[in-house]
């Protein structure tokens, strides 16, 4: 179903580059408004339900099905607290979408509702139903308001040109025409060949599926551009913001030079074999990864440097010298993206993503060493893996290697898998007790430490 | 261990489902779809867990070729490649290796009779293939041979040589003899050799057992008897030629001072010796009736000269550590059995064994008692075998006994057939293995041998716990420790196989969705 949505999709990124300059915020985990989530909730089950009973033809049952479906999704991140609704992330983002819309009349009867996610991957999707979400993850690693601004106008393009829907009408009508169908019954008696013939059947779905949906990702760059160029905002910037996208999935903090410097004690040594690395399986590894003809004709974006190339000729034309990178807040803008690279490490810990937010918490600390809330979530997460450890439970709330994976993280994997209980009591033992007499009245602080001790203790 | 893992999927011809994301009444592509698993099984580099292959019929071809697509993982259970090849309908894996330059099938066919080895290289492609016609009386033999003999995670027929290649081996049958067959491909040049020991048997039985290798020379432990139920198995060793397969020596192993029957090869850092590892017996003991007299430790050279010799006997060296008899019967525990003899990288030796004895059977006693009312037998031994606890002995470099430990676990029992209750030991260890009766499962250990895991089951009752766990002993950097994970699950079985050094691999089916789940569980 998400693959329906518009998504500006990275997995991997490289993240607080762009605030490590920046003056430290104070930080505490957002407490959401609950009634106002809930209020939200409700609007979106009732349009839903309006929409649904707007839908007529013969494959109208199958219809509701989709939409059913994607209000579960939708459902599911209430239900999973991924959704934000603080006062202060509200106001901010809403003071940009109504610069959006004050320009943009057109949009404002499209009933849409726009919600931060905690999700710390870079992603932003307009659901189809009116729900526009912005990951946190994305939010962090721009450079500029008008950058978000134009992921919030490439959402609202498709929305307003109905991409979502489409899409779902496109799905429905192929494989549930009735020569989709009489295809199947046909290969359903056909005892040889069965399953190439469907191979050859699924590969024309997916292929015509994919091309629609890059066309999708064309149209609705250009339509967003025309609703930005309409604003005070610095239309560049959409080249600027597709170039990060293009480099996001580089992963720059050093994972293995992390663990070596951060979990070295005199009292118990950081030992090679944890990070030891070992012979490729396969000739496939993080360095070596197979390429595939056909994945270019099974991605659901185009390639950011042809959205650029795209762009380019309009973002030269339309190009407007009293044209602003930012026009909100842009003090709000980069705290909140230090409100939200610390956001990340609550939502993996709460969500048992106990690898990320390790990941993510060493890669804070480098830039801010003398955070409590940091250095309490690494030994939150190593007293984690002693629990789960000891449950046999590690691996639900880790990741596994993987050769597919991103090198730097795949390195965080292959050391967890490496520790043994007894190290993962000591490591965080001996990593809270240095930073013991800085951090002695901090409440998380102290809560992890004292775990720790208890957990070394039964180890020795 | 690995056989039930083959079984379980030959038997089930077990179909895969995609979830059907379709509207009920509507087909999808999933559900037209159909995919037999035929087998699955792991991967072994030497010792060492390297992935697991999935072997299903992802098409059929026409009325006699099927195309097969083997799925490889790797040890975290990544997808890594996929094999697409049609074939014959009746073909199925036996065992696969790799070597870190391509990865070897041995595949059977049950119709034509044939062995058949492929080697692939990390495109898929196939590299080369060797085929075998076997007669009917040597496929019977390998059919016993791969269906009773499956205990370990490791390989019995296929096996990795470093890159050099892989080697086989596998029993035969020429007229009235019982023989084997060895065979060696290399994996850089479309080259192999075979060594036939029928062609210079004078006994009427014999069989090898792959030992390990050289870089010039291949080691097998060869039994040989007169007669097949002699009774009086000798053991000898044999080392071919790497490069040509000739024989560079065969010794006898029974022409020293005691009887040595080698169970593991090992190198040794900076030396070309190979030492060998195993139990010994009187110089005229007979090794089916009597008990061993303890643990031995022989090293040869290239040529098969013996260079030194260290015999450590239950009555006094390792005595010391566990109250044994002189029949090398240890309190409470019985006899012991020896699964594995490894030696680790920091130079100790280490000796995992599970104790037997042999009880009065309440059951038999009974249904005899009651039989002979009626003037008849029961069927079953006044007698039964108890397996009782895994025991550890642990060696320095030079052999000499450094400790021994015994791991509690709860005995279980198998009854005897009538007339059996005058067992020797050996003859007893023997029939536990037949039944698949002891809790031993596997060692694992990675290539280094720095560490090693021994996991074995057990079936606890306690106020706390009532069902099947599994059990391990695990070495890492001079320390031992345990752990146990209980079995418990909603699914509708669950077994545990051998994984990457240190964790499980646990595969749960859940028939109502008919869904398999493989995960993989660390140890402590």
């Amino acid at each position: 179903m998400r693959l329906l949505f518009s998504v500006l999709f990275l997995a991997f990124y490289n993240l607080f580059s762009a605030q490590a300059q920046q003056q430290p915020v104070s930080y505490q985990p957002f407490k959401d408004d609950s009634l106002r989530l809930d209020s939200i909730k409700k609007v979106i089950k009732i349009n839903y339900l309006k929409d649904s009973a707007s839908i007529t033809g013969k494959d109208k049952k199958y219809i509701i099905d989709f939409y059913r479906e994607r209000l579960e999704f939708i459902n599911n991140m209430f239900v999973d607290k991924e959704l934000i609704y603080t006062e202060e992330t509200n106001k901010y983002l809403s003071g940009i979408v109504n610069e959006i819309f004050k320009n943009n009349p057109e949009l404002k009867t499209l009933g849409t509702h726009f919600l931060f996610s905690r999700a710390y991957w870079p992603n932003a999707f307009s659901t189809g139903e009116g729900t526009i979400v912005f990951n946190i993850g994305l939010f962090i690693k721009l450079e500029n308001e008008s950058q978000a601004v134009f992921v919030l106008c490439h959402e609202l393009a498709h929305l307003y040109l109905k991409h979502s829907n489409k899409a779902i009408d496109h799905y429905i009508t192929t494989l549930y025409s009735d020569e989709f169908q009489a295809k199947l019954k046909a290969l359903r008696k056909q005892e040889y060949e069965r399953n190439k013939e469907l191979d050859k059947l699924e590969k024309g779905v997916a292929f015509s599926s994919r091309r629609h949906g890059r066309e999708h990702e064309s149209e609705a760059d250009s339509m967003g551009l025309v609703f930005m160029k309409n604003t005070g905002f610095d239309i560049k910037e959409s080249i600027g913001c597709l170039n990060i996208l293009d480099n996001i999935d580089k992963d720059t903090y050093n994972a293995e030079e992390g663990l070596q410097s951060l979990f070295n004690f005199s009292e118990y040594p950081f030992q090679n074999k944890w990070v030891k690395k070992e012979a490729v399986f396969f000739g496939i590894s993080v360095d070596n990864k197979p390429t595939d003809k056909e994945e270019d004709s099974l991605k659901t974006h185009p390639d950011c440097k042809i959205r650029m190339a795209k762009l380019s000729p309009e973002t030269d034309q339309f190009n407007s010298a009293a044209a602003k990178k930012f026009i909100v807040n842009e003090a709000e803008f980069k705290k909140l993206q230090q409100l939200f690279a610390m956001e990340t490490l609550p939502f993996c810990y709460n969500s048992n993503r106990m690898s990320r937010c390790l990941y993510l918490a060493m890669e804070l600390y480098k830039q801010n060493p003398d955070n409590a809330y940091i250095v309490a979530t690494i030994g939150k997460c190593f007293n984690s893996f002693y629990e789960n450890q000891k449950n046999h439970t590690l691996n639900n709330i880790v990741s596994l290697p993987s050769p597919l994976g991103e090198k730097n993280y795949n390195n965080l994997l292959e050391f967890i898998q490496r520790i043994n209980l007894r190290d993962m009591a000591a490591i965080s033992y001996y990593f809270l007790k240095q930073h013991e007499s800085k951090f002695a009245a901090d409440k998380d602080f102290m809560a992890a430490f004292n775990q720790s001790k208890i957990n070394f203790k039964s180890n020795n | 261990m690995r056989t039930i893992f083959l079984k379980l999927f030959v038997l089930t011809g077990f179909l895969l489902l995609g979830k059907n994301n379709f509207a009920q009444g509507k087909l999808s592509i999933e559900n037209v779809r159909q995919i037999y698993i035929r087998n699955s099984g792991e991967i072994m580099d030497g010792e060492e867990l390297k992935g697991y292959f999935t072997f299903y019929v992802s098409d059929k071809v026409d009325k006699k070729t099927n195309q097969y697509t083997v799925q490889i993982l790797d040890n975290n259970l990544n997808k890594v490649k996929d094999i697409v090849f049609e074939d014959d309908k009746n073909v199925e894996i036996l065992e696969s290796s790799y070597n870190g330059n391509s990865i070897m099938f041995l595949f059977f066919n049950d119709k034509e009779k044939t062995l058949e080895y492929r080697a692939y290289g990390f495109d898929g492609k196939m590299k080369s293939t060797y085929t075998k016609e076997l007669n009917k009386r040597s496929r019977n033999l390998i059919e016993e041979t791969y269906g009773t003999k499956s205990e370990e995670g490791s390989n019995e027929a296929l096996f990795s040589v470093g890159d050099k290649g892989f080697t086989t081996v596998f029993p035969v049958k020429e007229g009235k003899y019982y023989s084997y067959e060895i065979n060696f491909f290399f994996t850089d040049q479309r080259k192999q050799w075979a060594y036939e020991a029928a062609e210079e048997q004078e006994d009427k039985w014999c069989s090898a057992v792959y030992l390990g290798a050289t870089e010039s020379t291949v080691l097998f432990e060869v039994v040989k008897q007169k007669r097949l139920l002699s009774g009086q198995p000798h053991s000898w060793l044999l080392g071919l030629d790497i490069n040509t397969g000739k024989k560079v020596f065969e010794i006898s192993t029974e022409a020293e001072d005691y009887k040595f029957y080698p169970m593991n090869t090992s190198t040794i850092a900076g030396s070309p010796d190979i030492l060998l590892l195993g139990t010994y017996y009187e110089p005229d003991g007979k090794v089916m009736k009597d008990a061993s007299l303890g643990l031995a430790a022989w090293t040869i050279d290239n040529t098969g000269k013996i260079v030194s010799k260290k015999y450590n006997s239950w009555e006094n060296e390792i005595g010391k550590y566990l109250s044994l008899d002189k029949k090398g019967r240890v309190a409470d525990v019985g006899y012991i059995y020896f699964h594995k003899v490894l030696q680790t990288s920091d130079g100790n030796f280490f000796a995992i064994g599970e104790g037997y004895k042999k009880v009065v059977s309440g059951l038999g006693v009974a249904a005899n008692a009651l039989s002979m009312l009626g003037g008849g037998r029961s069927g079953i031994s006044n007698f039964k075998i108890k397996i009782t606890d895994l025991v550890t002995i642990q060696f320095n470099s030079k052999f000499d006994v450094k400790g021994a430990q015994i791991y509690d676990k709860n005995n279980n029992s198998i009854e005897l057939p009538a007339g059996s209750g005058y067992l020797s030991p050996h003859t007893m260890a023997l029939m536990i293995k037949a039944y698949r009766a002891f809790d031993y499962d596997f060692t694992q250990t990675n290539k280094e041998h720095s560490r090693f895991s021994v996991g074995y089951h057990d079936y606890e009752k306690s106020k706390d716990f009532k069902g099947q766990t599994f059990n391990s002993i695990s070495y890492d950097g001079g320390k031992t420790t345990t752990d146990r994970i209980e079995l418990t699950s909603k699914a509708k079985w669950l077994r545990v196989f051998p994984a990457k050094t240190g964790s499980i691999m646990i595969m749960e089916y859940f028939k109502k969705d008919k869904r398999l789940e493989f995960r993989l569980e660390k140890m402590n």
